[in-house]
């Protein structure tokens, strides 16, 4: 139980949010530990350990909430990329994948890695690929719609040669809103997806090729045409790719000729990628190629500067709007 | 520079080669015989005094206590006759990792890092793993679901990155462009115990090659004449605490181990990363 009595301060688990190097020194917190007796042990365990100031960090390492972005946004907007596709499409896979590769020195053209601050969170996606001495790789979990009205935020910064720094954000949110939110754009149940949405500056729309194959491809494909009309509603100039995931897996020409037709039609300047996750029987290089060329597609510059959609002027507790500077 | 003192940061985690590189430096300055030599004596040899017994004798040294740091002020001069006082810490490597696992920088340790002249980053490659993964080996087609992972564990590269990242914010550098301070001198320690692929190869490439995401790290954010890479022997063998061996014991210390220059030369000399960095110190 954190006692600091100022909203959306986290210390002691992240930094003081009013600035103090130690949260100690901070009005806001000394207001919350007079307010406060019933203080974690956790806590007073921290506050005894620290025989001397101490400076918070303003990231935990894991997979960021929108509070969290304070700190990346504060100087510069950062890229989001917004992960968006019906259940078990893949998505949080697909991050996994991007994080593993870049692991391996597998960097895009535009950018090499410069650092992330929710590395952890990075890590535990990666681990669910690793083989462990006792199992082989498992897929992650489902990412359940109950962890919250707002994706997940994973960062990675790129630059490239002497430029200044990059930061990019990638959602990691769970398919039912998206499904709720292709039927119903005002779905109470779908605010993550339409947050994701509105803050994206690139959107990825995953086709999961299994599902469209499968006995239900009938339903699969009318999701995927809905989300696509419903991801081209207020696009603007915004970058868009379809990606079919599970490519190994073979989709009957009118069904693929329905989604992508569906995608076409309402996303101008569509790109169309094919990935999988490494198999035994499957060549890796095209592999790793397709992913390389996903990152480097996204780190491009578009032609035209992209134009924000409309949004309030003023949101003070959306830490991403907060930012008035240089995009 | 002239008459200046450097203060330097050691940076590594437990087991990673700072007290073994500090202790044979020590006695490489003093044996004069280097691009740096001690001017003078050293006011207290005291935080070395158990290392440099240990591989006096041809033993693996006693790890630095964890709560204790220590720092010793070594006046030295270089060949051209540049003089410069070196700071030289000593501490048990816990310390460093609770950084990033407390996830708090207390006032002493925020003191050392933003008052540092350069930065030394000491990496053990062999005990950073290369974990297995689908990439390496792909697994069957399969569609099998894990359990949700428990908290979050700090290893390998995004460990030392994580670090990194944590000493800059320390620090207040502005990433936003590629840093000119701190100069970093990164150590990849006990390379006696590389593997003969990478033993070949240069430490900027072994770097790239085994700690990609780390190299990258680096090189994107330090300039890249603010930044250089060594592979350190300090002891050029492997040391056993429980006994002696013949070599240092017949030849001492000082004729034993050695460093590999960034263009991959091997050279005698252990002063040779640490009068790098005094130059690197230098304004631009």
């Amino acid at each position: 139980m954190h006692k600091c009595s100022r909203s959306h301060c986290y210390a002691p688990e992240t930094g003081c949010r009013s600035g103090e190097d130690d949260y100690r020194r901070c009005e806001y917190w000394q207001k919350g530990e007079q307010k406060n007796e019933d203080v974690s042990s956790e806590d007073s365990n921290n506050a005894a350990e620290d025989s001397e100031p101490v400076t918070l960090l303003p990231w935990s390492g894991n997979t960021m909430g929108i509070a969290d972005v304070e700190f990346v946004a504060s100087r510069r907007r950062p890229y989001v990329i917004g992960i968006i596709g019906p259940e078990n499409a893949g998505k949080t896979t697909f991050l996994a994948m991007i994080y593993l590769l870049l692991r391996k020195g597998h960097f895009p053209d535009l950018g090499r890695f410069a650092g992330s601050y929710s590395l952890g969170g990075w890590e535990q996606l990666a681990g669910y690929f690793e083989w462990k001495s006792e199992t082989g790789p498992e897929y992650p979990p489902h990412t359940s719609a109950n962890e919250g009205r707002r994706p997940g935020l994973l960062h990675l910064a790129f630059r490239n040669g002497a430029e200044g720094k990059r930061d990019t954000l990638w959602t990691d949110a769970p398919g039912e809103w998206f499904r709720q939110w292709a039927i119903t754009r005002e779905n109470p149940g779908a605010a993550g997806a339409r947050w994701t949405y509105e803050h994206s500056d690139a959107l990825l729309l995953f086709a999961d090729s299994a599902a469209l194959a499968g006995d239900k491809r009938g339903p699969a494909c009318a999701n995927m045409e809905m989300l696509a009309e419903r991801l081209g509603e207020n696009l603007k100039d915004r970058k868009v790719a379809l990606v079919w995931t599970k490519s190994d897996t073979e989709v009957a020409e009118p069904i693929r000729n329905r989604v992508e037709t569906a995608c076409t039609k309402n996303l101008p300047s569509l790109e169309i990628f094919r990935v999988n996750v490494p198999q035994k029987d499957l060549p890796l290089k095209p592999m790793i190629t397709e992913f390389v060329r996903i990152m480097t597609w996204l780190l491009t510059p578009t032609q035209q500067k992209t134009t924000r959609i409309e949004l309030p002027v003023s949101a003070p507790n959306d830490p991403l709007l907060a930012f008035r500077g240089e995009l | 520079m002239q008459n200046s003192q450097v203060s330097l940061l050691l940076v590594g985690l437990h087991n990673s080669g700072k007290t073994h590189y500090g202790a044979q430096l020590l006695g490489r300055l003093r044996s004069g015989s280097g691009q740096l030599r001690m001017n003078g004596v050293a006011r207290d040899l005291g935080p070395f005094e158990q290392a440099l017994s240990d591989i006096a004798e041809g033993r693996l040294a006693q790890h630095t206590v964890t709560e204790m740091y220590s720092e010793s002020v070594w006046p030295t001069v270089s060949q051209v006759g540049g003089q410069a006082e070196l700071v030289w810490p000593d501490y048990g490597g816990e310390q460093v990792r609770q950084l990033y696992q407390r996830r708090r920088v207390g006032e002493s340790w925020q003191r050392r890092i933003r008052h540092a002249d350069g930065w030394v980053f000491f990496i053990r490659p062999q005990t950073i793993a290369n974990r297995q993964d689908v990439w390496q080996r792909p697994g069957d087609k399969h569609d099998k679901a894990g359990t949700q992972q428990e908290s979050l564990q700090w290893r390998d590269q995004a460990s030392l990155i994580e670090l990194l990242q944590i000493l800059l914010y320390t620090r207040r550098a502005d990433l936003h462009t590629p840093l000119q301070d701190p100069a970093l001198v990164i150590a990849l320690t006990c390379w006696d115990e590389l593997s003969t692929d990478l033993k070949k190869r240069k430490p900027g490439d072994v770097l790239k090659k085994h700690l990609p995401l780390l190299a990258s790290f680096i090189e994107s954010n330090w300039l890249a004449e603010r930044r250089v890479i060594y592979g350190v022997s300090a002891l050029g063998k492997e040391l056993q605490a429980d006994s002696s061996d013949e070599d240092f014991q017949n030849f001492g210390a000082a004729a034993q181990g050695w460093v590999i220059t960034p263009e991959g030369k091997q050279e005698n000399d252990l002063t040779l990363p640490i009068a790098k960095l005094i130059e690197l110190t230098t304004p631009l």
